[in-house]
């Protein structure tokens, strides 16, 4: 890196750290720090929404994994795509209406406010490792691009400029910053990209030369068949189109974003626009991955190393401060992903544990103070995490990946499938299904996986009975060949295991009350909770989405949605099969989706 | 550049201007809701302040308004 490069960079952090200053004079209420004063418009929403979603997880770890495994990782944009669509027309509409600012907060709505704390803290928990991940990729990737082998340090100004901006001004600094952010990671791609293209040949050239090699013929296939050379096949797109269903429905991140739309029908337009986006995006960091490939014929030992390759190899070639600029967009990627995900778990540290577990309704500068507090250990955690993870080679990243498929899978069939479409449902089945569900995706990795199976299974029970332990092992064998498939199939059992159980225990106790149930209802009333005063909240909104459209276009953009999607996954489960036609059939599908829904949230 | 990598050039090109363009517009429709408003309150405080006989200035608004 030259010393325009890291003029650049420090300028553009710099203007972050004092964005999120000056914007803390707009907060004036909890609402303005959770959820923008729900000011924000579509435009604005979608952006904030897809600085949300992006991160360098995206532009690094995709790219690495498509240079690696070939093209077919682009799914995991794509069913965003899908699901933001579907989210945003038939459940953000419905929690909108009930002025929440979080999920957890819908689960005592719909069920009990024991449940609200106990996902509310699990989340934040969550979240905060997840954090820390983040950070961890940002240090790497920072210290693989720039050669400043400096990774405490990088953690610290990453963490720091976060959290004095996300502290400082709250959502309305996410929503503001996370606009300028996406147009600056929208820029770096789109001058890494045809440098890539450029130096491996143009990309008529590189499918070309895939397609003639057997052993890559799947890299240019977006739905590879079963058999192919690569865990990203049919199946991993069934499975990822599950969990970015679940992620858009249930995200406390992205939702969080969506609860500060004007009105039901700006959430819904911000979340169809933020996936219509995201899909021609979705090139610029997955087809780079494609040409580091080509350029770098031997494998990486580790494919998170091929993007950062490409960019010190490539860039500094064409022109001076160039790196600098692309560097800036990798990092506006992480920073808002970052200081998003630390408002949330403010919000539901402040909103869902403290509120919940104060007998008395606390004051608004009571809130703000806890919600600044949050921030800040939520940054201190986060720090710690990213440090371990730096001295344990990442291994706590598949672990959060594998946590993520079991757990989060059971509460989206608990909050959205049973919460919102099925009235009987009653707080100990979705308790029953939350666990249950849980528990079978553990099951899953238990029984399959020998490293799990042998310490964790097998030696334990050998201990209390040898004929069990055998027979165990005998169902394990023949159960061993599953194991590629695992991380594809841990979703699709743990959801499965919520389906059956939720249903089943919800029947064993008393039906649930008129109030709970009528917060589950398409057309509810404003929250039932007391939602502490604010100027913006008391605001009158203009409510007109109707979950059934009134006009012929609507509904006709709603019938290519439905239609579409389900076309979409009989053609994945057709490319399973082998069928030749499946990715084109599959990849104009979702296209139909978007443009289904572009039509239905633009009609009354 | 060849046709493929121009197309997605040019789409994320479009999608950048557009990101750009209109964004402003509604960010200023944002802060002219928000100004309004704030008027609004500053109003009703100083309408209330003056019904108690209590003179309201500006800076006495500030520290009310900004827990922060």
């Amino acid at each position: 890196m030259t010393g325009l490069d890291y003029a650049l960079v420090i300028a553009f952090l710099a203007i972050i750290a004092s964005a999120g200053a000056m914007v803390s004079r707009l907060i004036r209420s909890p609402d303005d720090l959770f959820v923008a004063g729900r000011e924000l418009t579509p435009f604005v929403l979608a952006a904030t929404i897809t600085a949300t979603n992006l991160s360098m997880y995206h532009f690094v770890g995709m790219g690495g994994t498509a240079s690696h495994s070939g093209v077919s990782i682009i799914w995991m944009n794509w069913t965003g795509g899908i699901a933001l669509t579907l989210s945003g027309l038939f459940v953000l509409p419905i929690m909108r209406r009930l002025r929440i600012r979080s999920v957890p907060e819908y689960l005592e709505l719909r069920y009990a406010r024991g449940l609200r704390t106990l996902v509310g803290a699990f989340w934040g928990l969550r979240l905060c490792i997840y954090l820390g991940i983040l950070l961890y990729i940002a240090g790497t990737a920072a210290v693989l691009i720039t050669g400043w082998n400096h990774y405490a340090g990088w953690l610290l100004v990453f963490s720091v400029v976060s959290v004095i901006y996300s502290t400082a001004g709250g959502a309305w600094a996410v929503a503001i910053m996370d606009s300028v952010q996406f147009l600056v990671m929208l820029a770096g791609g789109l001058i890494m990209f045809p440098i890539a293209m450029r130096a491996a040949g143009g990309l008529p050239g590189m499918i070309e030369y895939f397609r003639h090699i057997k052993e890559t013929v799947h890299f240019v296939q977006f739905v590879p068949p079963a058999g192919s050379h690569t865990e990203y096949d049919w199946l991993f797109v069934l499975a990822i189109l599950l969990l970015s269903i679940k992620w858009a429905c249930i995200d406390q991140s992205i939702l969080q974003r969506a609860f500060g739309a004007r009105n039901p029908r700006v959430g819904a337009k911000g979340m169809v626009l933020s996936g219509v986006i995201t899909t021609p995006m979705a090139f610029l960091w997955v087809l780079p991955g494609l040409a580091a490939a080509k350029l770098h014929p031997q494998a990486f030992a580790d494919p998170d190393h091929a993007i950062p390759w490409l960019l010190s190899t490539q860039l500094p070639a064409v022109a001076k401060g160039l790196l600098g600029f692309v560097l800036c967009g990798l990092v506006a990627a992480q920073i808002s992903v970052i200081t998003a995900d630390v408002n949330s778990v403010a919000t539901l540290i402040t909103s869902d544990v403290f509120r919940t577990l104060r007998r008395v309704e606390p004051s608004q500068r009571d809130l703000l103070r806890v919600v600044r507090i949050s921030s800040i250990c939520c940054g201190l955690v986060m720090l710690a995490v990213a440090v371990l993870l730096g001295h344990s080679n990442a291994g706590a990243v598949k672990a959060n990946l594998t946590m993520v498929g079991i757990l989060d899978m059971p509460l989206f069939v608990v909050t959205v499938i049973y919460g919102i479409a099925w009235t009987r449902t009653n707080w100990q089945g979705a308790v029953a299904g939350f666990i249950g569900g849980g528990l079978a995706g553990v099951g899953c990795y238990l029984l399959i996986d020998p490293q799990f199976f042998n310490p964790y299974l097998a030696a334990p029970l050998g201990h209390l009975s040898s004929s069990a332990a055998g027979w165990l092992g005998g169902i394990h064998g023949r159960m061993t060949h599953l194991q590629p498939e695992l991380r594809n199939l841990a979703p699709i059992i743990s959801s499965a295991a919520a389906l059956v159980i939720t249903p089943i225990a919800s029947f064993l106790f008393a039906p649930p009350t008129r109030q709970e149930a009528a917060a589950s209802h398409p057309d509810a009333a404003p929250a039932a909770e007391p939602v502490v005063a604010s100027h913006s909240s008391e605001s009158v909104e203009v409510d007109d989405f109707h979950l059934i459209p009134h006009s012929a276009a609507g509904r006709g953009g709603m019938v290519v949605v439905i239609v579409a999607f389900v076309v979409f996954v009989c053609a994945v489960i057709a490319a399973g099969m082998g069928w030749p036609g499946a990715s084109a059939v599959a990849v104009t599908a979702m296209l139909a989706v978007l443009l289904g829904g572009v039509v239905r949230v633009y009609t009354r | 550049m060849d046709w493929m990598t121009l197309a997605i050039e040019v789409t994320g090109a479009v999608i950048l201007c557009v990101w750009i363009v209109i964004p402003i517009r509604e960010y200023r429709s944002i802060y002219q809701r928000l100004r309004h408003r704030a008027d609004a309150s500053l109003d009703d405080r100083a309408g209330a302040g003056r019904s108690a006989g209590t003179p309201v200035t500006s800076g006495d608004n500030h520290d009310q308004e900004t827990h922060a």
